[in-house]
């Protein structure tokens, strides 16, 4: 029997089981993957068949779309102080969920609810909160004698007002900060206190350093989901005021779906992969000299 | 089979019927030929919308349309897709500036297809020339209008009032009415403003009224010197009230329906806005001391001008009915039958395409009904209307000027600088494009 017919009749359950997946990994997300490629080589309206244009989508982009720099910008801005400010207030959330309180379940609760709600409910609800003359937000600003700022009308606000909002469904990784919390054993506490460290510094020396590979993960995942930014700005702002929340994604969509510019929004997409997989492949290279796995 | 798995199978039936969502639109008429219409009229419209489509399926029996209410958010991305699939409705109604793109790309069926030469000639003998000019790319009838939308000036009368002015003694120049506009602001302790007398945002709205316009579908220019005017004064005007005072008025006035419309409100006493208005705010509020008139001229205007919109009703390329979506088209605006056009086009709240609808019983009852209404259908017919050219690159370009004028009404770019800086994009945009091959 040959090697890989070996290897066949060992795994061809197991294969066989997972193959509805893998049918569907083929067909919804490696051919469109490689689809995207060929189509970013394109001129492409969705209507007439592709015609090769060869590196032309992707000279533009680089040398000639003031707008591409520009939502490359904004994007950037925004997973540069969102992800962070998501890790810290996460992190700090789950410390605080960790103590152990009475009505602790609920108050996990309470804050993992905003990351359940659907995202266009969310930020309907904000774009009436943050309402400059009407919402909420500044009504109660207006009593302490402060007048709130137009959060999505001005260029200045709209972009730190989106990075805000970012904080709002922090829960989701609370939760893993906290399984990340239960995992660190309690010997390391115990050596800590007998050799008489403070609160504060067996969260220095043991609580972060034990949580480095799931702040890793945030990381990860936040930043990949913060160049994917898209719903928000849509819903909020449509890309407004003046530009200031025209993310990556939404221009790529309006290149695609207003101009019916399917090629280059291809070749956007393609760049969006490379730069995500570059940060992530130096977030990897990174984590060498801070996440510890040492059990 | 176990009795856990039949009950199993049963709450999952169960289940998927509360779930599923409801059938779409059934024919009611299955030996007819099927006319799929996608429209996006929601609200109050869709009612009418099918009242309309009931109405033609009993005026004749070859035909049978089903209306489909496609929300506006997306009706562009659905359409675009059914159509690179090759199952695309058979007619799409659409109020986004797409005909340009749309024709170029192949996606919509020339009328003149579907339509004899004989209705062809009447069309064009008989439209309203805002109608034709809308509905014509590049030489050729693409679409039909089913409404176009004319801004006219509404004043609030109990306000104007205030500072002793009647529905006698309206403002007959742009000057007269910005200083009426001024007494008419209202601020409350802390300077913000709790009225404005006059707030125009977009000066590509009043190019007309100041004797600009944006050139031809060839070649569109933004930086002439009407065009400045327009734009200065707009500016002026927001500068006037403060920047950020108008940006945080404008944005508690979102609401656009029901009571809460500024007009209705009292937020503004002098709005433009366009013809649909009349006959939501006197079903809204029938003792409303309102009047509407035609937007006065600066020294050096144009009277009777404005910007135009149109409503398209286009038949994909991809229809498999295009001769009952041309029926329905017909039918809707009333081409051969006045009367029915008369009451599709009054139901609607719209301005009729041609005199002889203007003329039928049905609309002369809505005319008599709403009587400020008449103003929109005597300007309609004015030589001062306008289009913005349509082009290939129309959706960039309404996108760019939406930007253009968000960047001016909050002070960062001067007037000059918007108008300048759109025909640099707009050059630029195209170079792109003709280098891709993509426009002419």
């Amino acid at each position: 029997m040959s090697g890989a017919a070996r290897v066949w009749r060992q795994n061809r359950a197991g294969l066989l089981f997972v193959s509805p997946w893998l049918v569907g990994f083929l067909l919804l997300q490696v051919w469109p993957f490689l689809g995207s490629a060929w189509l970013s080589l394109t001129s492409y309206d969705l209507v007439s068949p592709p015609r090769y244009v060869g590196m032309e989508n992707y000279r533009t982009l680089v040398a000639d779309d003031p707008a591409f720099w520009k939502s490359l910008g904004v994007t950037l801005r925004y997973a540069l102080v969102s992800v962070p400010l998501s890790v810290v207030a996460g992190v700090a959330l789950a410390l605080l969920l960790n103590v152990e309180i009475r009505g602790q379940a609920i108050f996990r609760t309470l804050f993992y609810l905003p990351s359940v709600l659907p995202q266009v409910a969310t930020a309907v609800l904000f774009t009436w909160l943050l309402n400059p003359e009407l919402g909420l937000v500044n009504g109660v600003l207006h009593l302490v004698g402060v007048q709130g700022p137009a959060w999505l009308q001005d260029a200045r606000w709209a972009p730190w007002t989106l990075v805000f909002l970012s904080v709002w469904s922090v829960g989701g990784g609370m939760v893993i900060y906290l399984a990340g919390l239960k995992d660190v054993p309690a010997y390391l506490y115990e050596a800590a206190l007998l050799d008489g460290a403070s609160a504060w510094q067996r969260l220095r020396a043991v609580t972060l350093p034990m949580l480095t590979p799931v702040i890793f993960y945030n990381v990860v995942m936040g930043v990949i989901a913060s160049f994917q930014t898209f719903t928000e700005a849509y819903v909020m702002t449509k890309g407004g005021p003046e530009g200031s929340t025209t993310f990556y994604a939404l221009y790529l969509f309006r290149r695609a779906w207003d101009n019916l510019d399917m090629g280059y929004a291809c070749a956007m997409a393609w760049v969006l992969f490379l730069v995500i997989a570059a940060v992530t492949l130096a977030l990897f290279r990174g984590q060498k000299r801070w996440v510890n796995y040492d059990r | 089979m176990t009795a856990k798995t039949v009950l199993g199978a049963l709450v999952t039936v169960a289940v998927i019927a509360v779930l599923a969502p409801p059938a779409p639109s059934v024919q009611r008429f299955p030996k007819r030929e099927r006319v799929v219409f996608w429209h996006m009229w929601g609200n109050e419209y869709q009612p009418v919308v099918e009242t309309i489509a009931r109405r033609f399926n009993a005026s004749q029996t070859r035909y049978e349309v089903v209306p489909l209410y496609v929300p506006a958010d997306g009706a562009m991305t659905k359409f675009l897709l059914s159509a690179s699939g090759g199952k695309a409705p058979d007619l799409v109604s659409q109020w986004n500036p797409v005909l340009g793109t749309w024709s170029d790309r192949g996606l919509v069926l020339p009328l003149d297809t579907v339509m004899t030469p004989a209705e062809a000639a009447r069309y064009r003998r008989e439209a309203y020339p805002i109608m034709k000019d809308h509905a014509t790319y590049r030489g050729r009838l693409m679409a039909m209008i089913a409404g176009v939308d004319v801004t006219a000036v509404y004043y609030r009368l109990d306000q104007l009032k205030e500072v002793g002015v009647d529905a006698d003694h309206l403002p007959k120049t742009m000057e007269e009415l910005m200083a009426l506009a001024r007494r008419l602001d209202r601020r409350d302790a802390s300077g913000r403003l709790r009225r404005v007398g006059f707030l125009p945002s977009s000066w590509k709205a009043l190019a007309p009224t100041f004797g600009g316009d944006f050139g031809t579908s060839e070649r569109t220019t933004f930086d002439t010197p009407a065009n400045r005017r327009a734009a200065e004064f707009v500016v002026a005007n927001q500068r006037r009230l403060g920047f950020e005072n108008v940006s945080r008025f404008m944005a508690s006035q979102a609401a656009d329906t029901g009571m809460t419309i500024p007009l209705i409100a009292g937020n503004l006493s002098i709005m433009l806005d366009g013809q649909w208005r009349v006959k939501q705010a006197d079903d809204v509020a029938p003792n409303l001391p309102y009047a509407v008139a035609p937007v006065p001229p600066p020294a050096g205007g144009r009277a009777n001008a404005s910007m135009t919109d149109p409503n398209y009703l286009m038949i994909p390329r991809a229809s498999s009915c295009p001769q009952g979506a041309w029926a329905f088209m017909k039918f809707w605006i009333g081409m051969d039958d006045a009367e029915a056009g008369g009451r599709n086009t009054s139901d609607m709240g719209w301005l009729p395409y041609c005199d002889r609808v203007a003329r039928s019983k049905a609309y002369q009852a809505y005319l008599r009904r709403y009587p400020r209404y008449r103003t929109f259908v005597d300007l309609v017919s004015s030589p001062n209307l306008q289009k913005f050219p349509v082009t290939a690159l129309q959706s960039f370009v309404t996108t760019e000027i939406g930007k253009a004028e968000e960047s001016t009404g909050r002070g960062t770019l001067a007037p000059v600088a918007a108008l300048q800086g759109l025909d640099r994009t707009l050059a630029d945009e195209t170079a792109r494009q003709r280098r891709l091959g993509n426009v002419r």
